[in-house]
């Protein structure tokens, strides 16, 4: 794959693993309290303010060949670090909490009592949240996918770590710059990859402020 | 006869523990109760352990035999399955939804067979222009009304009403009062509302249950519970004016069907309201000749509430008419639940409202 179609399959797979899991998480931190909570919160942030490379050695740590679920990966036959999967999982961990503070500010908008007011009308707890809590915080839910994708696309060095830079299978766009200014003579050749990535970068804003605008139904 | 018993206790700040112990057995004529006591004493806190959101801390809480949560077996029944209608003071409609879908939301959980059916809910409660509107379109009265009728139509063995009336201005709430009585007297589901209003009580109520910081201190009929006595003053009647048959006429309109004479003349050209003071209201077994009063509306008792010298009835007469009468008149004219009166009052106690 070329890095521009790889930046794209690598953004869109890790904005869908990342999503529910900031949804389910964001409605649950909206929503509970329970002791213990600040420090969980703070463990889930924790790859937004960690230097990605850090964060990339930690993925290695637990899926990498010889790491803590390694043995377990070999007898499913998976070999995660340095492929696609390692890419896009590496991009997923490093959106996840921006879309999880995204989504976890939408729900705190909702009114708690909505969704009760479903509960006594009948609504089982899954039915309430997805008929009421979460078309209510659908325009955060939305910011929150942008958000992920647009880490995403700027993910360097947690790939870098956890999925190496290999030509077609994990060399996005951000690594395809990185490459050719390694090379001799490449620095005038890395215009191309870098006007890509302005490019994607202004449609993305322009995405995000669109969802952000769009008046709640 | 649906009976209510409520034995709740929770900590619901550091200053305010609810400890509420009361029983509510619903009069099958008039299944309508009330939660009554100043704001902040635990009114809401009450009625959203009934329905189980949340529920209190321990305690035990049952409709008839059915046990909705019992702390001392672990018991709590899920809200889903209580089938119990709560309306919170704002209504709560679901803002993403027009009215006709949120009317709609729990009629999934009822049988189909299973009346009131959404034609008769939407004529009763005359939400009809309101069904393709978003909720944040509707006036308070507007909301309250199709909050009342989404209730009713998840099918609910009791309505638990916070507030039902008291955040709206005066003319809407006298109007929405009326709405109340008119769903108490055709749907019959046993009601508990939650005022701090004595006058709404007394005009909706026949058990009172009032609380006070925290707990509940009288159970009993309205007037005894509000009154020590004797109910103080009248309460007003709101009736539903039309046109009259031949098309409107100076002082002449119709109440159900029945023509009757408004005063000063005023002209009904469509639908409005009119107040009518329960004083201003006699009975008489039967229609009555050569009386001065001009307006006479057959109707049904359902209750009758006995306290001290003045007695309040309560008519189904097409519409929901209180009548006061002396104790000594109800006995000699012999009115129960059940009887067949003639409400009989004067064009000028009919004021048609603005």
């Amino acid at each position: 794959m070329t890095p521009l179609l790889l930046s794209l399959t690598v953004g869109v797979l890790a904005t869908v693993l990342a999503l529910p899991f900031a949804i389910a998480g964001g409605w649950f931190l909206a929503r509970r309290s329970f002791p213990g909570k600040v420090l969980v919160e703070t463990f889930l942030m924790l790859p937004l303010v960690l230097p990605p490379v850090v964060t990339g050695w930690a993925l290695l740590l637990v899926f990498g060949r010889r790491g803590f679920l390694g043995p377990v990966l070999e007898d499913a036959g998976l070999d995660i670090a340095f492929t696609t999967a390692a890419a896009v999982l590496a991009a997923a961990v490093m959106g996840f909490p921006l879309a999880l503070r995204a989504c976890r500010l939408a729900f705190e908008q909702v009114d708690p009592r909505l969704e009760s007011v479903a509960r006594t009308l009948g609504a089982g707890r899954l039915r309430a949240f997805l008929t009421v809590s979460l078309p209510l915080a659908r325009g955060g839910v939305v910011a929150a996918a942008v958000l992920a994708f647009a880490r995403s696309l700027g993910e360097f060095g947690a790939t870098m770590v956890f999925a190496g830079n290999v030509e077609g299978e994990t060399r996005t766009l951000p690594l395809q710059v990185w490459t050719l200014l390694q090379a001799p003579g490449g620095f005038e050749d890395a215009w191309r990859p870098a006007a890509l990535s302005v490019a994607l970068a202004l449609a993305l804003l322009a995405v995000g402020e669109w969802a952000l605008r769009r008046p709640p139904a | 006869m649906t009976t209510l018993d409520v034995l709740a206790r929770r900590q619901v700040s550091k200053e305010f523990l609810l400890d509420a112990d009361f029983e509510i057995a619903f009069e099958d004529a008039l299944p309508v109760a009330a939660l009554f006591g100043p704001t902040g004493c635990g009114k809401s806190t009450t009625l959203a352990a009934v329905a189980g959101v949340p529920d209190p801390d321990r305690g035990r809480i049952a409709i008839g035999e059915e046990v909705l949560f019992d702390w001392n077996r672990n018991w709590s029944l899920p809200a889903d399955r209580r089938r119990v209608g709560w309306v919170p003071q704002d209504g709560l409609l679901f803002p993403h939804l027009t009215v006709e879908a949120n009317l709609r939301y729990g009629m999934r959980r009822r049988g189909a067979e299973e009346a009131p059916s959404f034609d008769r809910v939407v004529a009763v409660l005359e939400a009809g222009p309101l069904l393709a509107r978003s909720p944040a379109s509707l006036s308070g009265g507007e909301r309250q009304r199709a909050a009342l009728g989404r209730a009713i139509l998840s099918g609910p063995r009791l309505l638990l009403l916070d507030e039902p009336v008291s955040a709206l201005d005066e003319a809407a709430r006298l109007r929405a009062l009326a709405f109340l009585e008119r769903v108490a007297g055709e749907f019959r589901i046993p009601a508990l509302f939650v005022s701090h209003q004595r006058t709404e009580v007394l005009r909706l109520a026949r058990t009172v249950v009032r609380m006070e910081g925290g707990r509940a201190v009288e159970t009993g009929p309205a007037a005894e519970v509000l009154g020590h006595g004797p109910i103080h003053g009248s309460v007003d009647n709101l009736l539903r004016l039309e046109p009259p048959a031949g098309g409107p006429a100076p002082g002449r309109a119709a109440v159900s069907g029945r023509e009757v004479a408004v005063a000063e003349g005023a002209v009904v050209a469509g639908p409005c309201w009119a107040r009518l003071p329960s004083a201003a209201v006699l009975l008489a077994r039967h229609a009555p000749t050569d009386l001065s009063a001009r307006n006479a509306l057959p109707g049904r008792v359902l209750a009758v509430a006995a306290a001290g010298p003045v007695v309040r009835v309560h008519v189904d007469a097409g519409q929901a008419v209180c009548a006061d009468l002396t104790e000594a008149a109800v006995r000699d004219l012999g009115i129960a639940p059940g009887a067949e009166v003639v409400c009989v009052f004067k064009a000028q106690a009919l004021e048609v409202l603005p």
